[in-house]
């Protein structure tokens, strides 16, 4: 559970000193204060990476040299640990209880957040892009060895793209990248297929819980090569000439999909933006199901963000949303004014105002008054 | 000249001390007031080394090693090297740590980097081109490939490998017993020790 939080030029915060003690803790204000930034310095100390922007460059305030965010959370032990990351022109810099750390996976396996956004209906709707970012985002938190194979991938891939540009490259050399490739491939692509599986079964179930019909939906992992290292191997020493010629990799991972079918019906061209955006929001409380079974009981890590997207949701819907949700040790939200639903009783509330955040004594407070 | 500002040489010799890796302004000032401290005997020798440094420091012109004069290198002239077994490293730096660990014995041969096709460094960039004449010219039997863990290194050796295929030679690896994301700059001697006895085929 996050009990502290400091950030220093980030977005439009120039400093924050935020205690949290609550588990379901309430961001209320205008749009354009900083709610939604909150939740993505959250985000970003868990996952090294912003779901809105790859450009590390637009996280820090206007006219800053670079930012600073840094989490106090207590584990399981009662033990508090500073998580912290220092980001600017020379790299960036993680530390843990002062100790700086080399590797991205020691802070990324401390957390493990799941965040619901106004635009998650992309991933339905949206190109093959933003399915493998949602699907690779999720894998990386729950399988460190994935995180590291689809980065050999796609650095091999940029490099063998490089001499591929060269229409008399060296088959030798275009060649040298393929045994990585094929590696690293064949262990992304079953960890792709096998997670496509269980996010069918899930979102299944969901479904039926709600409505209490058979679902009727799956989730088709689409890849252009099917099978083992070998197969990969023997396909890109296949296709070499022709990549050759074309001047990059014409097929792989980095082309991959995931098709979501709903009574025969591929959602992203015929389903109704209702049935998307459902979708979208069922995807995400699966991957909460999944890292709750994988918890075991032990929920302090998983932290759910909720960017103001409950607003549309009908009451069955929003109950069984609270429902899964709750399974997070910790919750945050973000909403333009503060909401009746009984579900959040004994919520802190914090108001946001133009980069600052002040505690309002109690949600009930509130309510009564 | 601005009274804010160093006497233009000064200011010249720390421009140049800035273009050493990991020396920057504040440092470079330091270093060039500090050779300013020195006696002027202690800095002609200091002149001279430098500018005899091209001429007396030389690269082997067998294995791409340190050496002096344009002559072969010390373990290229060691009659007591092992001539079977010739091992590939990025940097000529790396021999000695190498020869700390105390347990390879054979020669070596240095590519001065690896493959990097985003920064342009391609084959033709590196100490490639003797490497087969060497193999061919001697009683090689083995080829260690000492190169680093990252894809660029793993690449490099894949390409090493590929392009001395038939030859019939053992093309090894060293064991993975370094520390990850580390290469052999930086293991200790037992370390290295390990990795050389626990060699890889490829
Ligand atoms: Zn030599």
């Amino acid at each position: 559970m996050i009990r502290q939080i400091e950030l220093r030029n980030f977005r439009n915060y120039e400093t924050l000193s935020l205690a949290v003690d609550a588990e379901c803790n309430l961001f209320i204000g205008n749009n354009g204060q900083g709610k939604t930034n909150l939740l993505e310095a959250i985000f970003f100390t868990s996952m090294l990476r912003s779901f809105r922007t790859a450009r590390m460059a637009e996280l820090k305030k206007i006219g800053s040299r670079g930012f600073y965010i840094g989490t106090k959370a207590v584990a399981g032990t009662g033990l508090a640990r500073w998580y912290e990351i220092d980001y600017n022109n020379n790299g960036r810099r993680i530390s843990i209880d002062g100790k700086v750390s080399p590797r991205s996976s020691d802070l990324v396996r401390n957390f493990r957040t799941v965040a619901f956004l106004p635009d998650d209906i992309g991933i339905v709707t949206g190109n093959s892009g933003l399915r493998r970012r949602f699907v690779d985002m999720f894998l990386s938190i729950t399988d460190p060895h994935y995180l590291v194979s689809l980065h050999h991938y796609l650095s091999a891939l940029q490099m063998r793209n490089a001499v591929l540009k060269d229409s008399r490259a060296d088959m030798g050399l275009i060649a040298a990248y393929e045994p990585i490739m094929a590696k690293a491939a064949a262990y992304v692509a079953d960890c792709r297929r096998e997670y496509a599986a269980r996010l069918a079964l899930e979102i299944g179930t969901l479904l039926e819980g709600f409505y209490n019909v058979s679902s009727g939906f799956s989730v088709r992992y689409r890849s252009d090569t099917e099978g083992g290292i070998e197969a990969w191997h023997n396909k890109l020493a296949a296709e070499r000439r022709k990549d050759r010629l074309r001047g990059f990799t014409g097929f792989g991972l980095q082309l991959d999909d995931f098709d979501f079918i709903l009574n025969d019906k591929l959602l992203r061209h015929y389903g109704s933006t209702g049935q998307c955006r459902l979708i979208s929001l069922v995807m995400k409380m699966a991957n909460v199901n999944i890292l709750a079974a994988e918890a075991q009981g032990n929920k302090d890590k998983i932290i759910v963000l909720v960017d103001d997207v409950t607003g549309e949701l009908d009451d069955a819907t929003r109950q069984a949303f609270y429902r899964v949700i709750g399974q997070a040790g910790q919750l945050f939200f973000t909403f333009t004014s503060l909401p009746g639903d009984d579900y959040f009783r004994h919520a802190a509330v914090f108001q946001v105002n133009n980069g600052e955040i002040t505690p309002v004594s109690s949600s009930n407070q509130v309510n009564n008054g | 000249m601005n009274g804010a500002e160093y006497p233009e040489a000064l200011e010249e010799l720390i421009e140049l001390l800035k273009s050493l890796p990991g020396i920057g302004r504040r440092s470079a000032e330091r270093l060039a007031l500090a050779l300013l401290q020195w006696p002027p005997e202690k800095l002609a020798v200091f002149g001279d080394l430098m500018r005899e440094l091209p001429v007396r420091i030389t690269f082997c012109p067998e294995c791409g090693n340190l050496a002096a004069d344009g002559g072969l290198c010390p373990i290229c002239r060691a009659p007591s090297r092992d001539r079977s077994v010739i091992c590939v490293v990025e940097q000529a730096t790396q021999i000695i740590n190498i020869e700390k660990s105390g347990l390879y014995h054979g020669l070596y041969h240095v590519l001065g980097g690896k493959l990097a096709p985003l920064e342009g460094k391609n084959p033709a960039d590196l100490n490639l081109e003797t490497l087969p004449r060497r193999i061919d010219a001697g009683p090689v039997g083995e080829l260690v490939l000492a190169l680093s863990s990252d894809v660029e290194g793993r690449a490099t050796a894949a390409y090493i490998a590929g392009m001395l295929a038939g030859k019939g030679l053992r093309i090894t690896r060293l064991a993975s017993g370094l520390p990850a994301g580390s290469d052999i700059s930086y293991a200790d001697p037992e370390t290295l020790a390990a990795a050389f006895s626990g060699r890889i085929v490829l």
